[in-house]
């Protein structure tokens, strides 16, 4: 049964009354005093006070941004910090921003209820992109929702298997699974699936814990204090090796490294191995719209969700069009502006450095995620300290690792003047330990 | 070539070949054997086909188009972030933020002061259940609603209510307490011994469980919550910002809950959001907990846009004083209802609404599913609960806060002739199709597009 009889209306007809219906809302909206960005006049406060967020106050005030360019952003005050925290995408590429504002003034969210183009179009590229088997993509709302979406895959496919695998101390995520497999314990007391863990120091003992009763083994190809080549290739083949015959669903993380970010579209490029799922995170909505992905083999998928009610899993705004554009342009820019490259020239000035500077400090790029590992948590938080004392924006240190990441897009320029900074920094920190 | 460029050149066919093969099998045969056009824009209550057909938006996604689409005033905040600062990057603070935040303190209850953003209403739901257990220790128990909807992510999957969607994953246990809609005798019987966390609700029961509960409800869930420390999470996700007739449907009762979910309809439609709102109280037991963390109750919320899409929302729900305008436009549409439950006993059981949340219980699945089709044939789309294995599947009818009178005249004139039309097949029919519902994901897919008349292909 198609809609008809009553809907003939041709396009350029709609479009005209669209036209006028415009005007009407238009002439309805505008009141007094509601310039749209207004807002309060100390924001800094506003969100301090009201924001749940447990950071240990810096003593610093919060920088209020006026303008993002790139790795740059401007501040209402008339300084210009450089983003190494964000590691995204940027967010003034013209063609993608152009992507996701055209998009945006057709349809943004959708009822879902007709078919998407744009979704078609989001979910070719990302097979395009993606290697082997993995052909089938779960889009959702942020990486950390499309990790959780694994972990539900691996439930789904194994009911009575209690437990996830994964290396302790490294990000999973802010959903409930995610934050249980990065410390080592279960954060809900009813969770569907526990967490089984290795302790950071000795990844490679995550072979040997896998067996019947795990249900997914969830890992990044590289992360901060795990250099990409940690794990060697035949640890790689021997897990996957070891996932088939288990029945384990082999997931690898790329929400922080991937698409580009170690230098190579992707990191599982450098493994030598297909996983079961690949997870993508919000690099692909160019940090402006919230999108994650699960790119799943049609196998893998099958087994839970095929030939079942498609709203079996899924959400209100999942596979949105905006979101849709979003990860075709992102893609598109990654491939067609060869961003890898750019991260690569980045590892090297950063591994220059690393080879220069002669202090306590350990310091590791993989394109350009880099980390610098201090000698404790302190001297972490210090070297945080030094950075934002030089503009340079870092997320708060994880014991003792800072990482940086600058956005896929950052110009040269700011990319070196990042490292410059770090440069001065670490000299500073290793004056201060020396007078400690 | 692209594949952006490719893919502006593919025809329905090979759009929805691509759906199939690379997104979702099942929904890309639904859309096909349901005779979907591919969607090109939307507008204000409309949605307009690439082949020039439109379509009245009384689906609304489940409540997300309260303002409309491409309302204007949210479409110029979102394109403005863009262009200046998209991101929120970690250190800094965007303006739009607090701007967001200044408008919910504005509306919210007072003592809900505390705000966790995320992405999506189940992540949100997950903080709401970390919050919960954290300040209130020892608890293990959660009570919840019988049909009551929270997210589907692994987390959340353990408050849901609707067995269908949990049961291959995560059955219930016996930590969870399942209530029967409207019945605060039932809660205050599972709080009592001082074992629950938290008792989740949602103030109007949502989604194809549509249900007003009784006036006295939230008032004795609330009570019963007080007097055992047990937290009250109102998950106003469906209902808030005026969907109800109220600003937030607890204000119906004058109940103020310790921790309130928002979602949907604060994306203006635009960009996904969600705000977990709490009380100091509840916020200063959970970093009292020894299980407390720093960064346990964090979201994931990376995106300006959102931020502002949702500061702008509440500016013009509350100009347009749209709650109030549920109340008063959307008189004629529950009472429409009303009348074609009246008028056509043999297939709609009752039909529940509070403001523009309204809906019709259905007899069976298949009458949800034909009239949700006849109305479509009429332009009309519905929210359809995609849940043909209930007894009674409520269809919804969710229009934006802006619709006009004539368009809801509009609707109910073809619902008369759709249920007519319905009152024509034989009985026979009816459980036939019930039947065929049923089984319609393991059909061969080509008999499913035979049996809708298609002359699409299933190539995927």
């Amino acid at each position: 049964m198609k809609p008809s009889g009553l809907s003939e209306t041709g396009l350029s007809e709609a479009v005209a009354s669209e036209a006028v219906a415009s005007e009407a809302v238009a002439s309805e909206v505008v009141l007094p005093g509601t310039g749209v960005a207004a807002g309060p006049a100390d924001p800094a406060a506003v969100v301090r006070r009201h924001l749940i967020r447990d950071r240990e106050p810096s003593g610093r005030p919060v920088p209020v941004v006026a303008r993002q360019r790139g790795a740059r952003v401007e501040t209402r005050d008339g300084r210009v910090l450089l983003d190494a925290a964000s590691g995204g995408f940027g967010g003034a590429h013209p063609r993608v921003r152009a992507a996701i504002a055209d998009q945006a003034r057709r349809v943004a969210l959708s009822s879902r209820i007709l078919v998407s183009r744009p979704l078609a179009g989001a979910v070719a590229a990302l097979a395009e992109f993606c290697p082997g088997p993995l052909s089938v993509s779960y889009l959702c709302n942020s990486g950390d929702e499309a990790l959780d979406s694994a972990f539900k895959l691996a439930k789904g496919t194994h009911p009575d298997r209690p437990y996830a695998l994964g290396i302790r101390g490294e990000d999973f995520g802010a959903l409930s699974h995610g934050r249980s497999l990065g410390r080592g314990s279960a954060v809900l007391p009813g969770a569907p699936l526990r967490p089984r863990t290795v302790p950071a120091e000795a990844p490679e003992e995550l072979l040997a814990r896998v067996d019947e009763s795990v249900a997914a083994v969830l890992i990044a190809p590289a992360a901060p204090g795990r250099p990409l080549g940690r794990l060697p290739l035949d640890w790689w083949v021997a897990l996957r090796e070891r996932c088939h015959r288990t029945g384990t669903l082999l997931v690898v993380d790329e929400r922080r490294t991937g698409p580009a970010r170690l230098g190579r579209p992707l990191g599982t490029g450098a493994l030598g191995i297909f996983p079961d799922v690949l997870v993508l995170g919000e690099t692909l909505g160019a940090d402006a719209v919230p999108v994650g992905v699960s790119v799943m083999t049609r196998a893998v998928y099958e087994r839970v969700y095929g030939r079942r009610n498609p709203s079996l899993h899924g959400s209100t705004f999942g596979a949105n069009p905006l979101s849709a554009a979003a990860v075709s342009a992102v893609l598109d820019a990654v491939v067609s502006d060869d961003l890898a490259a750019r991260q690569r020239e980045f590892e090297q000035a950063a591994r220059r450095l690393g080879r220069e500077q002669a202090g306590s400090a350990e310091l590791h790029a993989d394109g350009s995620l880099l980390w610098v590992r201090t000698r404790a948590p302190g001297a972490a938080r210090r070297l945080a300290a030094e950075l934002a004392a030089r503009d340079v924006l870092v997320r708060e240190p994880a014991a003792d690792l800072v990482t940086l990441a600058p956005p896929l897009t950052a110009e040269r320029e700011d990319t070196d003047q990042i490292l410059d900074r770090l440069a001065e920094a670490l000299k500073a920190l290793d004056t201060e330990e020396t007078a400690r | 070539m692209s594949t952006g460029t490719a893919v502006a050149a593919l025809d329905r066919q090979q759009v929805l070949t691509t759906l199939g093969r690379h997104w979702n099998p099942t929904a890309a045969l639904m859309l096909a054997a349901t005779g979907r056009q591919l969607e090109s824009h939307a507008r204000g209550s409309e949605v307009f086909a690439e082949d020039g057909s439109r379509a009245l938006d009384f689906a609304g996604s489940y409540g997300v188009f309260l303002v409309g689409h491409q309302n204007d005033a949210v479409r110029s905040a979102v394109l403005d972030a863009l262009e200046t600062a998209p991101a929120l990057v970690p250190g800094t603070v965007h303006p739009a933020t607090a701007d967001l935040f200044t408008q919910l303190t504005e509306i919210l209850p007072a003592g809900l002061s505390e705000f966790s953003l995320g992405c999506s209403g189940a992540e949100i739901s997950e903080i709401a259940l970390r919050a919960a257990y954290l300040a209130r220790p020892g608890r293990r128990r959660i009570v919840i609603v019988a049909g009551g909807y929270h997210g589907k992510t692994l987390g959340a999957l353990t408050v849901l209510g609707q067995h269908e969607h949990r049961d291959d994953f995560t059955p219930a246990d016996d930590d969870l307490v399942i209530v029967a809609p409207g019945d605060a005798r039932a809660v205050r019987e599972a709080v009592r011994a001082g074992d629950v966390a938290a008792v989740y609700v949602e103030p109007v029961l949502g989604g194809a469980y549509l249900r007003v509960p009784p006036a006295d409800f939230m008032p004795e869930v609330a009570a019963a919550c007080r007097d055992t420390g047990t937290l009250l999470v109102a998950d106003e996700i469906q209902t808030g910002f005026g969907r109800t007739g109220r600003m937030f449907a607890v204000e119906h009762s004058g109940v103020e809950p310790d921790i309130m979910l928002l979602s949907k309809a604060l994306t203006g439609g635009f960009v996904p959001v969600a705000v977990a709102a709490m009380t100091e109280e509840v916020l200063a037991g959970a970093r009292r907990s020894p299980q407390w963390y720093p960064g346990v109750l964090d979201g994931t919320a990376v995106s300006a846009l959102s931020m502002a899409a949702a500061a702008a929302t509440i500016r013009e729900v509350r100009e347009r004083n749209l709650p109030e305008r549920a109340e008063t436009v959307g008189r004629a549409l529950r009472e429409g209802l009303k009348w074609a439950v009246r008028k056509h006993p043999r297939h709609l059981v009752d039909a529940p609404g509070i403001g523009l949340m309204t809906g019709l219980r259905t007899r069976n699945p298949s009458v949800e599913n034909l009239i949700s089709m006849q109305m479509a044939a009429r332009g009309i789309h519905l929210g359809h609960s995609l849940n043909e294995q209930m007894d009674q599947p409520v269809l919804r009818f969710y229009p934006p806060l802006t619709v006009s009178a004539a368009d809801i005249e509009r609707v109910l004139a073809a619902l008369d002739e759709s249920l007519d039309w319905l009152d024509r097949r034989p009985a026979w029919l009816m459980r036939r199709i019930s039947s065929l519902l049923r089984r319609q994901y393991r059909l061969p897919p080509p008999l499913v597009l035979k049996l809708m008349h298609s002359d699409l292909e299933v190539n995927w």
